[in-house]
């Protein structure tokens, strides 16, 4: 199985977060709550901020499992859990890769979107 | 852009080399045409997390995501074009914005410069300067290609400096 058709077989919860569209493997999103329903006490991970940008309307909250932590994230928009068979997937250009944007695993590329795959994992 | 031709022989025993002539941010400049892969009259460019000061995103390219240059890395000015020139140099591909393309000119292979810059003069009498293409890739590959702030634009032969 190639790196390709094994992305293509996850499933992966896709968001929004500082204007980009994003996508996080589902074993690494606990729950998805509502703004006001946020857990009090959990570590925040400002992910927008993490990838240069704002968090705009901050509309959810993702709990995340970082490293075996839970962690939490201001998101703007969620879509419902999905695979992205039909996306196509795009291997991060070597030509771009630096240290501070290893978190990006690469993109999938749905037609219309250039989805950012994040991969907690490699979260320093 | 592979086959030699005889014309081909020629010209390289001439010691010329041939370069795609293009107009960016009003002005002309030129790249060297064993660089060129592909030049895409449309393409989509996708700002995406991260990319750096180097680049300003990527395009979707034969299942491939290509990394598009930032003119402002490369010459300390914000050009946006309609088309894209898609280069490959060891196997990386990269895409630079350009307005159009105009024609392909033979001109003497300039020698290698040692200044901070990637332009190199083509013709003093049309002002033609060529993009050291090698170079720009090796310095795109160093883990920080320039420390913060110098941006490689201290080069005399840069068209769009000033």
């Amino acid at each position: 199985m190639t790196e390709a058709e094994r992305k293509a077989e996850e499933n992966y919860l896709v968001f929004e977060a500082g204007g980009f569209p994003l996508a996080l493997r589902i074993s690494q999103v606990v729950k998805v709550l509502d703004k006001q329903a946020a857990q009090p006490g959990t570590e925040n991970l400002n992910l927008a901020e993490m990838l240069g940008a704002k968090t705009k309307k901050s509309e959810f909250r993702l709990e995340l499992l970082v490293k075996d932590k839970i962690k939490s994230a201001a998101v703007d928009k969620v879509e419902p859990i999905k695979n992205l068979r039909l996306a196509i997937w795009l291997d991060f250009p070597g030509l771009m890769r630096r240290k501070h944007n290893q978190i990006i695993e690469g993109f999938f590329f749905d037609g219309s979107r250039m989805i950012s795959l994040i991969n907690l994992e490699r979260l320093e | 852009m592979s086959g030699q031709t005889r014309a081909d022989n020629k010209t390289e025993a001439l010691g010329q080399s041939r370069w795609l002539v293009f107009r960016a941010g009003g002005k002309k400049a030129a790249i060297g045409l064993e660089y060129m892969v592909k030049v895409l009259e449309r393409a989509e460019l996708f700002t995406v997390p991260l990319s750096g000061k180097e680049f300003k995103g990527i395009i979707y390219y034969n299942d491939i995501a290509v990394p598009v240059l930032s003119w402002e890395f490369l010459n300390g000015r914000k050009i946006s074009g309609k088309s894209i020139l898609i280069l490959e140099q060891n196997q990386d591909l990269l895409g630079v914005e350009v307005d159009e393309v105009s024609m392909v000119e033979e001109h003497r292979a300039p020698k290698k410069t040692s200044g901070a810059g990637f332009w190199v003069e083509l013709s003093k009498e049309s002002g033609l300067a060529g993009l050291e293409v090698e170079r720009l890739f090796e310095t795109l590959r160093k883990k920080r290609a320039y420390p913060e702030g110098t941006g490689g634009t201290d080069d005399k032969e840069n068209p769009f400096g000033g």
